[in-house]
């Protein structure tokens, strides 16, 4: 296994005129190995998302540096940026984010339409696609017409499309009730464990956190703590999560 | 009830980004209604005697299409307005608000929105119709003091018109309401949002009005017969216009989205489905856009015409400086009128007498003059002549040649072409031995001249018995006028001066002097009110589309700003973004353009045929003006396209890919 993502001292301050400066990251440091499933576990306004968004190169860190594959982000021009998510990132988002306007199958072509490539190379990645997504039945219907966990479905299956590097996942779960939510999650985890697909998901369920091979827990813009599963099943790793959890909070507690 | 009053009134303030473009809307649809309305009501004191009617007919014309234009407009602004507030709406629902509360509550807003419009609407429409009637009555010399320019008849059917309106959008607003399911109201902003379906009755019904309307603009030839249909023909084209864009937009955006080596390029891609998605609600929009264009480019292009084409139509009414009628062959008469010149100090330089019948409408078939009652119904032009008749004594003493003619040969001159060596007249046969191209002083019309020479009265007076079976052989012989037509130098003052003498001296027919310098003026003032009138319009249809279009990219820019959002971090770069939405806006802007040049294409021939009858055949400055019309109209266009556009960019991207909905 190779490190596909490195971070070196990330920082992020967001500086707003007349307010004071707010910390949202201090000093992250991780590595994410090609192939790994990896969740970064963290409360709202832990800064969770700006890490997410910050390897999503939406937004620049203050301090530190981020490289994907050895590329420095911070070196990916604002006006190539698309072309740079477009090309090695895929995402999911909670709220599943898809286009109205187009129907499932055009949804998922979406990037490679973007990207200019062949009508032959979508229609044959989304066969295959489709299969191991259980999307097959719903192309040629609309989003209005899907159930929640269908839709999310779909929007995996544009992240997968273009076959990137990373899977970067924000709350895939949020908007999903229990069953759709595992159904979901057992989905990630084939996709990574069959084609070694590299997945960075960012939640605050310990249920999501634990389909994952590791778990990197988020407070005050700080890493915690680091959770390997290692030889774990998925009901074990959750106790284990949720024990960190609570030891966390009531560290929390006594902090104050 | 007062809980109601404030319940709407805080909507309203709440929501001023939706309701203060409305209340502009239908204010100023208000306006428009009651500048129509007002200069209708003055006209008979605008246009004094000389082309009343055609300005009153022109008044008409012009308040019943705003008020059509006012209902269109004024449902699309509602059905915008709606749907951005079912939200809004589901949430009172949930709150425990009944179809019942809720369809008081929105009741009140519109009356709120009512009394605002009446009130704005009415002090906009009142300053810009005195504006309007001081102008007009300074360009046409008429003392201001005549009228007020406001008719009390314009306020209240204005008032009514606009109350008609909202009661209309009330009725709507209930409907709407009265179909909903409580729960539906939270999840329509999903649910309204399907794809369109080709709706197939309205594309064909659309199809077949705009071919009949353009039909009935390549078909009917004849001047008055076009000026009857034209109305018909507008609306058939207006049907067409909306029905197509509505109905034929979805049918070749779903053909384009077919044809996958198009579809799947990423313009394409983007824009088709985002056309596609809100063709329906947009195209009514579109469609009026269309329409208010072409009648901008006619209207302007026909009011610049006919003003710069006064001199034209001056000259093809009155060929000569002055003319008129006596009794009997007077033969002092010419003297008389040369004295009574000169007291004018205008000098004659040339008196032509012509002495002889009346000039008649009669049809040629073929080579065959017959008068026009011997066939039943409509004639049509196309066989239609002015003809004269006339003996070689009296063409030789008009025209001052010395020409003769013997046995059944005859003289004629036409001002088109005429083929054929004889001339059938009655059941005498005549053999065309002279041709003249030319005639002095012969009236230019729509109507072709025919004038013929015989070489003898009798033979004159056979032929006019078969245009005239009414009338007996000593009744023709003696039905006989002269004509003076005079050449004149001499300032245009003194010249008016002279007409107005020359009708009290007695010396020539009551009601037959007629003056060029006269008819200028009366021409000048009427062609000037036309061009005001044009302008008036004009604006109004700018300001108009202006509206629509501004209201259209605020709606759009909403509807889109999500769209955006997902596509920029799905992987559109923000260049990307700015040139999906300039092709799209160019897309939108410029079909309605398109749609109007062609319907100017067809109306222009039509119209053209209409403004014969004011004398105006020349076709090629006709054109001209319109091509001239159409360059600063697209100019205004693209400045429009720039203002609405930045409204419809700033909004799409002032949202970081970053933001959490």
């Amino acid at each position: 296994m190779s490190t596909l993502l490195k971070l070196k001292n990330v920082e992020k301050t967001y500086t707003s005129r007349g307010a004071q400066p707010v910390q949202a990251l201090v000093n992250i440091s991780f590595t994410v190995e090609s192939g790994e499933f990896v969740a970064i576990m963290g409360e709202s306004g832990s800064g969770k998302s700006t890490l997410l968004n910050l390897i999503a190169t939406l937004d620049n860190p203050t301090g530190g540096e981020i490289t994907l594959n050895g590329q420095d982000l911070r070196k990916v021009k604002e006006g190539a940026r698309a072309k740079f998510r477009r090309e090695h990132l895929g995402f999911i988002f909670q709220d599943f984010d898809l286009l109205d306007t187009f129907n499932v199958q055009d949804n998922i072509f979406l990037p490679l339409v973007l990207a200019k490539k062949p009508l032959a190379l979508m229609k044959e990645r989304l066969a295959k696609l489709a299969l191991r997504l259980g999307i097959s039945d719903l192309l040629q219907k609309y989003p209005y017409e899907l159930s929640g966990g269908q839709q999310q479905r779909v929007a995996a299956a544009r992240a997968m499309i273009t076959e990137p590097e990373i899977l970067l996942a924000d709350e895939p779960t949020g908007a999903l009730d229990s069953k759709t939510s595992s159904e979901l999650l057992d989905l990630l985890t084939d996709v990574n464990a069959q084609i070694q697909q590299t997945i960075l998901m960012v939640t605050h369920s310990a249920i999501a956190a634990s389909h994952s091979q590791r778990v990197l827990f988020i407070r005050d813009g700080q890493i915690f703590h680091q959770l390997y599963r290692g030889e774990l099943d998925q009901p074990d790793f959750l106790t284990r999560i949720s024990e960190t959890m609570t030891a966390m909070l009531t560290k929390e507690g006594e902090g104050q | 009830m007062k809980f109601y009053f404030k319940l709407a009134a805080t909507n309203l303030k709440a929501d001023r980004r939706l309701f203060v473009p409305f209340v502009i809307t239908t204010s100023f649809l208000m306006a428009i209604n009651l500048i129509m309305l007002n200069a209708y009501a003055s006209s008979d004191v605008l246009f004094s005697e000389f082309g009343a009617s055609a300005g009153r007919s022109l008044f008409m014309f012009g308040s019943v299409i705003t008020a059509i234009i006012s209902v269109i407009l004024v449902i699309y602004a509602n059905n915008f307005l709606r749907k951005q507030r079912i939200r809004q709406l589901g949430l009172y629902n949930i709150i425990g608000f009944g179809k019942g509360e809720l369809s008081k509550m929105m009741a009140i807003e519109k009356l709120l929105l009512l009394l605002t419009t009446l009130l704005l609407g009415g002090a906009l429409g009142t300053v810009l119709s005195r504006i309007s009637y001081l102008t007009l009555a300074k360009t046409l010399h008429v003392n201001h003091h005549l009228a007020f320019g406001l008719s009390q008849k314009a306020f209240s059917i204005a008032g009514m018109i606009t109350i008609g309106l909202f009661i209309i959008l009330m009725f709507i607003d209930e409907i709407w309401l009265i179909r909903k399911q409580p729960l539906d109201l939270v999840r329509e902003q999903s649910a309204g949002e399907r794809e369109p379906k080709i709706a197939w009755f309205t594309l064909i019904f659309s199809l077949v009005c705009l071919i009949a309307g353009y039909t009935l603009a390549v078909v009917i030839t004849n001047p008055l017969e076009a000026m009857s249909m034209f109305f018909f023909a507008v609306i058939l084209v207006i049907t067409g216009t909306y029905g197509l864009f509505t109905s034929g937009s979805v049918f070749v955006l779903k053909w384009l989205r077919r044809r996958q080596n198009y579809y799947y390029q990423p313009k394409h891609f983007i824009n088709v489905s985002n056309l596609l998605y809100r063709m329906q609600q947009n195209g009514a929009g579109l469609a009026s856009i269309a329409i208010l264009v072409t009648m901008t480019l006619i209207t302007l292009a026909t009011t610049a015409t006919l003003f710069f084409g006064i001199n034209e139509i001056v000259n093809a009414q009155t060929p000569v400086d002055l003319s008129y009628s006596l009794k009997t062959n007077d033969a002092d008469a010419a003297n008389r009128v040369t004295e009574l010149a000169k007291t004018h100090h205008v000098h004659v330089r040339s008196i032509r007498t012509f002495s002889g019948p009346s000039s008649t409408l009669a049809l040629l078939e073929k080579n065959r003059l017959n008068s026009q009652s011997s066939i039943n119904g409509p004639f049509g032009f196309d066989n239609a002549r002015s003809v004269q008749l006339m003996t070689i004594a009296n063409y030789n003493r008009y025209t001052g040649q010395s020409r003769s003619l013997n046995g059944n040969n005859i003289l004629i001159y036409t001002s088109n072409h005429y083929a054929g060596n004889t001339l059938i007249i009655g059941k005498q046969s005549y053999h065309v031995a002279t041709r003249v191209s030319s005639f002095p002083n012969a009236p230019k019309t729509f109507i072709p001249n025919l004038f013929v020479a015989f070489p003898s009265e009798t033979q004159m007076l056979a032929a006019l018995h078969h245009l005239y079976p009414k009338k007996t052989l000593a009744e023709l012989k003696t039905d006989v006028t002269t004509n003076q037509d005079l050449m004149l130098s001499g300032s245009h003052a003194n010249q008016t001066k002279l007409y107005q003498d020359l009708n009290k001296s007695g010396i020539a027919l009551p009601d037959t002097v007629q003056s060029r310098a006269v008819n200028y003026d009366d021409t000048t003032s009427m062609m000037s009110s036309f061009l005001f009138l044009g302008i008036v319009f004009g604006v109004t249809f700018i300001l108009a589309t202006l509206l629509i279009l501004y209201y259209k990219q605020l709606a759009e820019g909403y509807a889109d700003e999500r769209r955006y959002t997902i596509l920029q971090r799905v992987g559109l770069s923000l260049r990307e973004v700015r040139s999906t939405i300039n092709s799209q806006l160019l897309m939108l802007f410029y079909l309605p353009l398109v749609v109007a040049a062609i319907h100017v294409g067809f109306a222009l021939p039509f119209v053209q045929r209409i403004m014969m009858l004011f004398g105006l055949p020349d076709w090629q400055f006709f054109l001209t003006v319109s091509l001239i019309t159409l360059a600063i109209f697209a100019v205004i266009y693209v400045l429009m396209y720039r203002l609405t556009g930045n409204v419809y960019y700033r909004i799409v991207s002032r949202r970081q890919p970053t933001s959490r909905r």
